[in-house]
């Protein structure tokens, strides 16, 4: 038994049973000794009683109102409207990568069809004036075949094998 | 990760929501109706709460109690609803005068006739729970009615647990007073 009074915090405590047990039990012990005490928990206690018995009084039932307004509210988040969908198409872990791609492509496209400014274009007609200049010269790889004596003085043009493949030149 | 407002919900969270309403709805609306004293008041802290509960389902820890996050719902959205009435929620009232700073705490929806009955019938009870802070009155609600602990209330309103005793000893404290003071008028 304690010899000390318990003040109004512990009987609280006491009350809503946040005491430590041997607090509680020291506090169980005194109020059965101690008439003043034992007034003033019982007081807190009616307190207590009085407020669970008008929580009980006035009990309610969910209004079937608010069920429906959830459910509508629920239901209106699963109705996406289309720019929703857009959002949902484009955010960032779709869109971005798809955004890429379409640069991507764009720029493959752009680049196959502009002509390449660094390369040495060759007109057709210089290529093959070039290319007719070239197999006149005497290089390791075109040299000229023997022509046979036949065609010599014919004054036509005459082909000609050589390593490149049968040529037909224009004689002088 | 809550889900975004646009997403589509799955079968599964709405059948999470439906099984939440179903077995705490109840509840859920009596301690909303606790809180603010009025009907319409609870209708909608009710729904927004059913609302955050859908939105944040994955971040419910099963094994852990459910009333008492829906009810730390309730508690934080009362709260904000406060602050967006009254410009800015008061935490702590002197005992001596918090029925005159917030007004008596009157019910958030003015509700006349209600008024009228409640003033003709109601226990005293009824009217001191009214008179009490906001925060006073939750603690209050959770400690008697509810019948948390402590700590558990700690957590439900956000705040330590010396700060609940001393809320949860001043209501009471002026519960005593309110309660005589009403029985002596009655």
């Amino acid at each position: 038994m304690i010899n000390e009074h318990p003040n109004i915090t512990v009987l609280i405590d006491y009350v809503h049973r946040e005491l430590i047990a041997e607090e509680d039990a020291a506090v169980h012990t005194h109020l059965a000794a101690c008439e003043p005490c034992k007034g003033a928990y019982e007081e807190q206690a009616r307190i207590t009683e009085r407020l669970r018995a008008h929580a009980y009084a006035e009990e309610r039932d969910l209004p079937y109102a608010v069920v429906a307004r959830v459910r509508e509210r629920v239901a209106g988040q699963a109705r996406v409207a289309w720019w929703q969908h857009l959002n949902l198409v484009f955010r960032p872990v779709v869109g971005l990568p798809v955004a890429a791609a379409f640069v991507l492509a764009a720029l493959l496209g752009y680049s196959s069809l502009k002509p390449h400014a660094g390369a040495p274009t060759i007109a057709a007609a210089y290529y093959l004036d070039a290319h007719s200049a070239l197999t006149n010269m005497a290089t390791p790889f075109a040299q000229p075949a023997a022509v046979p004596a036949s065609l010599q003085d014919s004054g036509k043009s005459a082909t000609q094998t050589t390593a490149m493949g049968p040529t037909t030149i224009a004689s002088e | 990760m809550p889900r975004k407002p646009f997403e589509p919900p799955s079968a599964e969270q709405t059948a999470f929501l439906e099984r939440a309403i179903e077995q705490y709805g109840k509840a859920t609306y009596n301690y909303a109706y606790r809180l603010t004293r009025n009907d319409a008041d609870a209708s909608d802290l009710t729904q927004e709460a059913f609302i955050r509960v859908f939105r944040a389902w994955r971040s419910f820890v099963p094994g852990s109690s459910f009333l008492s996050w829906i009810y730390r719902i309730v508690t934080n959205l009362y709260r904000d609803e406060l602050r967006r009435r009254k410009g800015r929620y008061q935490e702590e009232i002197p005992e001596d005068n918090a029925p005159q700073e917030f007004g008596g705490a009157r019910p958030l929806a003015v509700q006349p006739i209600d008024d009228y009955v409640e003033g003709q019938m109601s226990e005293p009870v009824a009217k001191a729970l009214d008179a009490l802070a906001p925060d006073q009155r939750a603690v209050v609600v959770l400690a008697d009615i509810e019948e948390y602990s402590y700590q558990e209330i700690a957590e439900i309103v956000g705040c330590s647990i010396g700060t609940v005793r001393s809320r949860l000893h001043r209501a009471r404290n002026q519960l005593r007073k309110l309660v005589l003071e009403h029985s002596t008028a009655s």
